[in-house]
């Protein structure tokens, strides 16, 4: 199972990895970066601790020594003048001008002092007036001191004038000043001034103890002024500082502490302190790039080592989790999918201690369970399948011997009917079988009877028969282009010969020239024959008809009678097999037609249907599809090779051509059936009326060839029959048989009538005669 | 004309033998296909048979050979079977026309002088 194949899944993978990763990279990242946060900050808090520490030392340190040097100059100045050399300076309060030898030892004396490499830049003194009598300075002699001196206590005590820088690149100088004291009397002679250059400081402030390699101390001015040299080039004596070091009032014993920009403009940690006795502050400091880097170098061992952890942690992480959960669950996808694809052998090969493992087992087991639910399944449904077969095969053996023992019966039922129906048919009809001796009439009735009823057991038999072919679906129609008049006309001739003597009327209702219908023939005129046969049964009066109609591309079929008819409630069920409507204790029969017919009718795509009201009638209707041109150009090429009906066998006797249709009036139904049997065996179509107004509807929707005439009627003499035929526009052509006894025989033939025979006929007399009319007609016609 | 009748019920072939009698037809009757195979070849006009001769239908297997070896005089199934089955298998096997049993004599004389035409 590839894995492009289901790009869903594997993007679903794909998010746990990323969350797994997220997560990992937070539980590391947090602890870490916390921890990172916090000893750097307490790095660089103890990196400024200790730089504050060391500034301040080196601070105090350096504020010592420029007490120091400052003493030291004060004692060097002390001695300048010694008990020897004081007298020198007395001279200087009793002239005027200090200029006699006193001063010139003494300026000599001065000169051992000043200098380069002495200890200061000028030695002066000042009288009691506070002008410079005596200086190694000449510029200085005669002018009063500068810088705002306080003579009375000058006069007192040992002063320091504080450098006066207001210019840059000024060489700072201080001044030192000492009253000399006359060492008789104790007064005070003169101030003695030295004027100091504050460069021998830079030595003290430029060493760089304690400062590491950014630091520097220097001095500051209250003017805010560079009192000393700094370390960095570019910054001359002079220079205005003015930071945070410079700002403000110093504790004098802490001093001012901070992180700050120095002077340069860079950030540093500083510290000053107040020189008081120089009006200046001593500022040490140092970049806080020295200060911080250790703590800066720990901050990004910190990071990197976190990162390097984040790394470990995500690679160690995403490992586990491939091992531990991705593939753990791709196994189980995989073992889910072949068994969603079919294959339940597949089980998820994970053999871990944790929850997965324990997920595996209880998916295998499972899929086991599972496999061998269908199995179990399998099995039923193939033990099933075989009772199922083993059913279907019984079912099908019983169907089987259920169609063998209908059609041994039949056989067996049709084998003795065979001498019932042939020799009761013999004895009726066949006299030259009994050597020509005639069926004593006392028999006829009874013998009669056998036959009848021999041929409506006959009539059962075969609807059995064609009920076990529609159960077996083995009843087929083969449909052909079928005329239908031609049926209608059979059928309304064997329904006559069943009304006996019923004052029943039999007519046919259709148009002339009625197109074909796609039907098998036979079925058809069984479906006609069961519906009038029923209609007969329950018609005891008046009309029965038998219609022909087309309605668009189909032929509607009703037999309609004045019968009994059937109650509503019974309507739905009469074509139920074995139905049938007890209303007529006389009615014989299964209720096996109308069901056949309803199958023969659906079979032919149509369907029986029913209309009647009790005491009126009923009507029963079906329809055919007209047979199409192609269908009718298919009848007339393929003529089937084996007829399947005697019924419908022509027999021989005579040409085809001869063949006539006849129509045959006689009431007496007995004497109608010899009759038509005879002109049936001859090969002629029989169409038979029992009333002479019934004669005359047919004679005109049928045209017969013929029409043979029983003089005696029931309802009109024979004269008034042929002139109500002779005034017919339609019919008046067709010639006329009259069978008449030997009472009417006398009569003169008339015109109207083209034969007449003596009764009884027999079947060749009665051959011969139609034969004769009809030939005397086509000589006529010809 | 002469007619072979290939039929084993007595009743059945005596009937037929009654109505044949009164015509100018002369009829002969075998009850087994034996007899059948033996006098067939003596000239008849129909061949009458019956299909169910005892339990088997050996009228089947007696058409099917005179068709084999070309037989052309026509043969009529007269057989009280009457399956679907039946009624193809006697077109199929060259019958020209099947006489259900059971018949009226008049429908006998219409296909005899059918024939005898």
């Amino acid at each position: 199972m590839t894995t492009t194949a289901q790009p869903t899944s594997s993007k679903r993978v794909g998010t746990i990895r990323a969350a797994l990763v997220i997560a990992l990279v937070l539980a590391v990242l947090i602890p870490v970066g916390i921890n990172t946060a916090v000893s750097v900050t307490n790095n660089i808090t103890t990196a400024q601790d200790d730089a504050f520490t060391q500034l301040s030392a080196v601070a105090a340190l350096k504020n010592a020594q420029i007490e120091n040097w400052l003493n030291d100059q004060q004692t060097i100045l002390n001695g300048v003048l010694t008990d020897s050399t004081i007298n020198w300076v007395l001279p200087i309060s009793n002239f005027p001008e200090f200029t006699g030898d006193s001063a010139i030892r003494l300026r000599s004396h001065f000169d051992g002092f000043v200098g380069e490499g002495r200890s200061f830049d000028a030695l002066f003194l000042v009288d009691r007036e506070g002008v410079v009598r005596l200086s190694t300075d000449p510029t200085m002699v005669d002018q009063p001191l500068s810088g705002g001196l306080d003579l009375e206590r000058a006069w007192a005590e040992n002063m320091l004038i504080p450098p006066a820088v207001d210019a840059a690149d000024a060489a700072p100088m201080i001044t030192l000043l000492r009253p000399e004291v006359d060492s008789l009397d104790g007064t005070v002679l003169a101030v003695l001034g030295a004027r100091v250059s504050l460069q021998a400081l830079n030595q003290v402030l430029q060493d760089r103890v304690g400062l590491g390699i950014s630091g520097q101390t220097y001095l500051v001015s209250d003017e805010l002024r560079l009192l000393t040299s700094s370390f960095y080039d570019g910054y001359p004596l002079g220079t205005t500082v003015n930071t945070f070091a410079t700002q403000g009032d110093a504790d004098s014993t802490t001093g001012r502490r901070g992180l700050y920009r120095d002077f340069r403009d860079v950030d540093v940690v500083g510290v000053s302190l107040p020189v008081s006795s120089l009006n200046a502050t001593l500022v040490a400091e140092r970049e806080q790039n020295e200060t911080f880097a250790s703590a800066f170098q720990a901050l990004y061992n910190s990071l990197l080592l976190a990162a390097l952890s984040v790394v470990a942690a995500v690679l160690v992480g995403v490992w586990l989790a491939n091992r531990r959960i991705l593939q753990p669950l791709s196994k189980l996808t995989a073992a889910s999918r072949q068994i969603t694809g079919g294959d339940l052998n597949a089980t998820a090969d994970i053999h871990s201690n944790d929850e997965f493992g324990l997920l595996a087992d209880t998916f295998n087991s499972m899929t086991g369970q599972l496999r061998k639910s269908i199995d179990t399944l399998e099995e039923r449904v193939a033990s099933r399948t075989v009772d199922l077969q083993k059913a279907q095969e019984r079912a099908e053996e019983a169907s089987k011997a259920k169609s063998l023992f209908l059609s041994n019966m039949s056989h067996e039922l049709r084998t003795p009917l065979n001498m019932v129906i042939g020799y009761t048919s013999s004895m009726l009809h066949m006299p030259q079988m009994y050597n020509n001796q005639p069926l004593p009439e006392i028999f006829r009735a009874d013998i009669k009877l056998i036959e009848e009823n021999g041929q409506y057991l006959l009539g059962l038999i075969n609807d059995i028969l064609d009920l076990s072919k529609i159960e077996a679906g083995k009843l087929t129609i083969q449909p052909t282009a079928t005329t239908v008049d031609t049926i209608i006309n059979g059928v309304i001739a064997t329904g006559i010969g069943l009304l006996k003597d019923k004052p029943v009327q039999i007519r046919p209702q259709m148009a002339e020239d009625l197109p074909p219908v796609w039907a098998d023939p036979m079925r058809l005129r069984q479906i006609l024959l069961n519906l009038l046969s029923n209609a007969i049964k329950f018609t005891d009066s008046g009309t029965i008809s038998v219609s022909a109609q087309v309605k668009d591309d189909r032929m509607v079929f009703a037999v309609t009678d004045t019968g009994i008819g059937i109650p509503e409630q019974s309507l739905a069920v009469i074509f139920d097999r074995f139905q049938q409507i007890q209303q007529k204790a006389t009615i014989q029969g299964t209720g096996l037609g109308l069901d056949i017919s309803q199958r023969l009718a659906q079979l032919h795509g149509g369907e029986i249907s029913v209309e009647s009201t009790v005491g009126q009638g009923s009507r029963f209707s079906f329809s055919i599809a007209l047979a199409s041109d192609e269908q009718i150009a298919l009848s007339h090429d393929t003529l089937p090779t084996l007829q399947r009906s005697v019924k419908v066998l022509r027999p021989a006797s005579i040409p085809l051509s001869e063949q006539a249709m006849v129509l045959l009036l006689e009431d007496y139904a007995e004497e109608r059936t010899q009759m038509q049997t005879m002109l049936e065996e001859a090969g002629h179509i029989v169409v038979n009326a029992t009333d002479g107004a019934q004669a005359l509807d047919m004679a005109t929707t049928l045209l017969p060839d013929i029409i043979v005439l029983d003089a005696l009627l029931a309802d009109m003499n024979a004269a008034e029959f042929i002139e109500r035929l002779r005034s017919n526009d339609i019919a008046a052509h067709i010639p006329v048989l009259l069978l008449a006894d030997d009472l009417n025989l006398s009569q003169p033939l008339s015109a109207s009538v083209a034969l007449r025979l003596r009764k009884p006929v027999d079947q060749a007399a009665l051959m011969d005669g139609v034969q004769h009319v009809l030939n005397t007609r086509a000589t006529i016609g010809a | 004309m002469r007619i072979l009748y290939l039929e084993d019920n007595p009743n059945d072939a005596t009937l037929m033998a009654r109505y044949i009698n009164t015509t100018p037809h002369e009829l002969v009757v075998v009850s087994t296909l034996e007899d059948a195979y033996a006098v067939v070849n003596q000239g008849f006009d129909l061949i009458l048979v019956d299909l169910l001769l005892g339990d088997e239908r050996q009228g089947y297997t007696f058409a099917q050979a005179l068709r084999q070896h070309l037989y052309q005089q026509p043969m009529v199934a007269v057989t009280a079977l009457r399956t679907a089955e039946d009624e193809a298998l006697c077109a199929q096997l060259g019958f020209d026309y099947v006489l259900p049993k059971p018949f009226t004599i008049t429908t006998l004389a219409s296909l005899i002088n059918a024939y005898a035409a």
